[in-house]
């Protein structure tokens, strides 16, 4: 039963990476590449249907951390605290900044709002960055020598943020009006391999820096995860190139959670012996076994729905 | 100030604030599911446009519930990890079953509601506002499954300092659980009958272009709230009876009766020891305002439903005034319920299991200061901008929609390139 939460868990916490990854992408390049009102609108449009659906996965992630794994929520909520309050407050003002842009008319209000916005993502993608990293030290066993905001934390957060935005722009470029969709497209195309470039080092040093000393069986596998990865952002920007925007966004989905997988190679065991007494376990897996199916047939008639690339009679919101 | 007061205090500012949104999303979602209804079946336009204008409203205050409420689920682990540590088989289970349940296919069928709006069949997309709400009302059984737990522990034992669950059909069956959710869903309807009530009202003393469809709102507000209004009554005056045998100091402190009070501590003196067992006297005061106040309105209600006749409600105009001044009460009223409730638990916070300071994390008070001054900017910000787009939109009417609005008509076709001709609404 701990071993199915564990899968729970991680199905959660990817879900939420992979999908709300694309929101915090788009949201960091809504400024920059929208020109037009238009163009920004449509962006936010463009992820607008989606937002709501996959946040929720990470409220969901919290729920199971919480119901499942009691003990491990205690200590990593509350070792990392000075870490995870800032990254709940970005995701409030991030969340804010796309509820409220669209609702007055002002210039000024929106293009406001829409720094908050990019801001806001970009930040949002260092913390998870950060998260992952100081993760990787709590489950590998390094010590002191990887403070919570150390240059460790850093060099993750930065490869989160290149990760972020290029999963981000190959989502853009799947949904959004042909033309605007090639000038993403651009970006794209630049921001990939950076990702795959910092992906890769920070694979490395993660294997090398002594970040995993109770876990040298898991060096291996870990590397393996990471290196996989890496090439993922190479493999989606091949892909956009031939038009294929579908499975490149596929390909960037499997960068986001490459992290996630060297996470798993070194820190389930951990997650495993924090779970809850077996009778809450049963209830919750009970539950969870019947409502988890129906939530993903919502899930997919959402993306069946707004398959298509935004157009002039898309419905706005945000 | 200690940090577990502050701890304390941010999360009754995060409650408070994060269950303002809530009831009033709780009952305006029945005005707009009905309206809804009524279109698809009748095929009305004038109940399509009450449809968006109260769903724009809705939707708007969803959003602040939600980023109000992200901050309540992880500060559990982050400011009360002893109540996570003793607790967690048993209260955590009830809230992740809450974010599975309900909150997940909730917050998925809302998206697609809001922006499948005229893409998606029209009953299909009736379905999904059903959905919505019927997970909304589930969502509140969960979270006040869990809550009745720490009123009131049951179907666990204790093991070393920490609960195991031994019988979860005995949480579910919780006796401070049933009454208390129907009082808090009958709040919510009082809500969101005075919220379409006094925005109607506002409309109409404003004369409002949109006739049909105000005094439509008006009519259905005024006769939802009796509805509301008289269970609240009931189910308060029910819980009384179950909180004098599960939490006799909270009664002894909301009736600031002396002698009860004298009594009980005395009684619980004997069971746990020396201590203060009785919650702060000064709960009585939010009990009385909650209970005069609802008696009031209970007199108001009725008045208004012999009103309805005629229409004196829109012609009296005097009557309009009294709704737009009842807009801000029953949000008191819920707070001072809620007070009531979570106060008059102290100083436990899983009564007569685990202390409140038992409950909180080991907080230096400076860490916990900065938490709590982030998170009081933070939603402070939050409320106001919620009340500033909720007062415009309901001052603007129903011609304006934003619910359904096509890209092209928001902003004009997409072959012009000329920004500040774009921005449209």
């Amino acid at each position: 039963m701990d071993l199915f939460f564990v899968l729970v868990l991680g199905l959660l916490f990817g879900g939420y990476l992979v999908l709300d990854g694309f929101d915090i992408g788009s949201g960091m390049l809504v400024r920059p590449l929208g020109r037009t009102e238009w163009e920004r609108r449509a962006m936010i449009t463009a992820f607008g249907p989606f937002l709501l659906a996959n946040e929720v996965w990470l409220v969901a992630t919290g729920g199971v951390l919480f119901g499942a794994f009691p003990l491990l929520e205690k200590e990593m909520l509350g070792e990392l605290r000075a870490l995870v309050w800032p990254l709940l407050v970005v995701w409030m003002v991030r969340d804010v900044a796309v509820w409220s842009r669209s609702r007055l008319p002002g210039v000024r209000w929106r293009g406001w709002w829409d720094v908050v916005l990019a801001v806001s993502s970009t930040v949002f993608a260092a913390g998870w960055g950060m998260l992952i990293a100081n993760l990787l030290v709590r489950f590998g066993g390094g010590g002191a020598d990887f403070p919570v905001y150390g240059w460790f934390s850093l060099l993750w957060a930065v490869t989160m943020v290149a990760v972020f935005a290029g999963h981000g722009a190959v989502f853009l470029t799947t949904r959004l009006p042909q033309v605007l969709a090639a000038a993403v497209a651009v970006t794209a195309r630049r921001v990939l391999p950076a990702g795959a470039g910092l992906l890769t080092v920070a694979t490395v040093v993660t294997v090398v820096a002594g970040v995993l000393p109770q876990r040298t069986g898991a060096l291996v596998p870990a590397a393996l995860a990471g290196l996989v990865a890496s090439a993922a952002p190479l493999a989606a920007r091949a892909l956009l190139d031939k038009g294929r925007s579908g499975p490149a966004l596929a390909m960037t989905a499997g960068a986001v959670v490459g992290p996630l997988l060297v996470l798993a190679t070194t820190g389930a065991d951990s997650v495993r012996t924090a779970a809850a007494d077996m009778a809450s376990l049963s209830a919750l897996g009970g539950i969870t076994a019947v409502v988890l199916p129906v939530v993903m047939i919502g899930q997919v008639y959402l993306w069946w729905v707004f398959r298509h690339r935004v157009d002039d009679r898309s419905v706005v919101f945000f | 100030m200690d940090a577990v007061e502050i701890s304390r205090l941010q999360f009754a500012v995060t409650g408070s604030v994060h269950y303002l949104f809530v009831t009033l999303s709780l009952g305006l979602v029945l005005f707009v599911v009905a309206f809804q209804t009524l279109w698809t079946i009748r095929k009305n336009p004038a109940y399509e446009r009450m449809t968006k204008f109260w769903g724009r409203l809705y939707v708007i205050n969803y959003g602040a519930g939600i980023i109000g409420g992200l901050v309540m689920e992880f500060q559990f682990g982050l400011n009360w990890s002893g109540l996570v540590h003793a607790t967690g088989n048993v209260f955590g289970g009830l809230i992740a079953i809450e974010t599975l349940v309900a909150f997940f296919i909730e917050a998925t069928f809302l998206g697609m509601w809001i922006f499948g709006w005229g893409r998606i069949p029209r009953v299909l997309h009736l379905g999904l506002i059903w959905v919505v709400a019927a997970t909304a009302y589930v969502s509140a059984y969960w979270i006040l499954a869990a809550n009745a737990f720490l009123q009131h522990p049951v179907g666990y034992e204790m093991r070393d300092g920490v609960a195991f669950l031994t019988d979860f059909s005995a949480l579910l069956r919780n006796p401070n659980l049933v009454d208390a959710l129907l009082h808090i869903v009958s709040a919510a309807v009082v809500t969101g009958a005075l919220f379409v009530a006094g925005v109607s009202a506002w409309q109409f003393l404003r004369r409002t272009p949109d006739v049909a469809e105000f005094r439509r709102s008006l009519r259905f507000a005024v006769v939802a709230l009796p509805l509301g209004v008289y269970p609240a009554i009931h189910f308060g005056f029910l819980q009384e009876v179950v909180i004098e045998q599960s939490q006799p100091a909270k009664l002894a402190a909301i009736y600031a009766d002396p002698e009860r009070s004298l009594r009980v501590q005395r009684e619980l003196a004997a069971q746990f020891g020396p201590g203060d067992w009785i919650p702060p006297d000064w709960v009585s005061v939010p009990y009385q305002i909650m209970m005069q106040t609802t008696f009031g309105l209970a007199l108001v209600s009725i008045t208004l439903l012999v009103l309805l006749t005629r229409d004196w409600l829109v012609r009296l105009r005097v009557p309009l005034y009294v709704l737009v001044g009842l807009i801000p009460v029953p949000f008191v009223l819920v707070v001072c319920g809620w007070l009531v409730r979570e106060v008059g638990r102290q100083p436990w916070a899983v009564y007569g299991l685990l202390s409140t300071t038992d409950a909180a994390s080991p907080l230096s008070t400076g860490a916990a200061a900065a938490s709590f001054a982030g998170f009081s900017v933070l939603l402070g910000g939050l409320v106001l901008l919620n009340v500033t787009l909720l007062w415009r939109f309901a001052r603007r009417g129903i011609e304006d929609d934003a619910l359904g609005m096509p890209l092209g008509a928001a902003l004009g076709p997409s072959t012009s390139d000329d920004d500040t001709l774009l921005v449209g609404r």
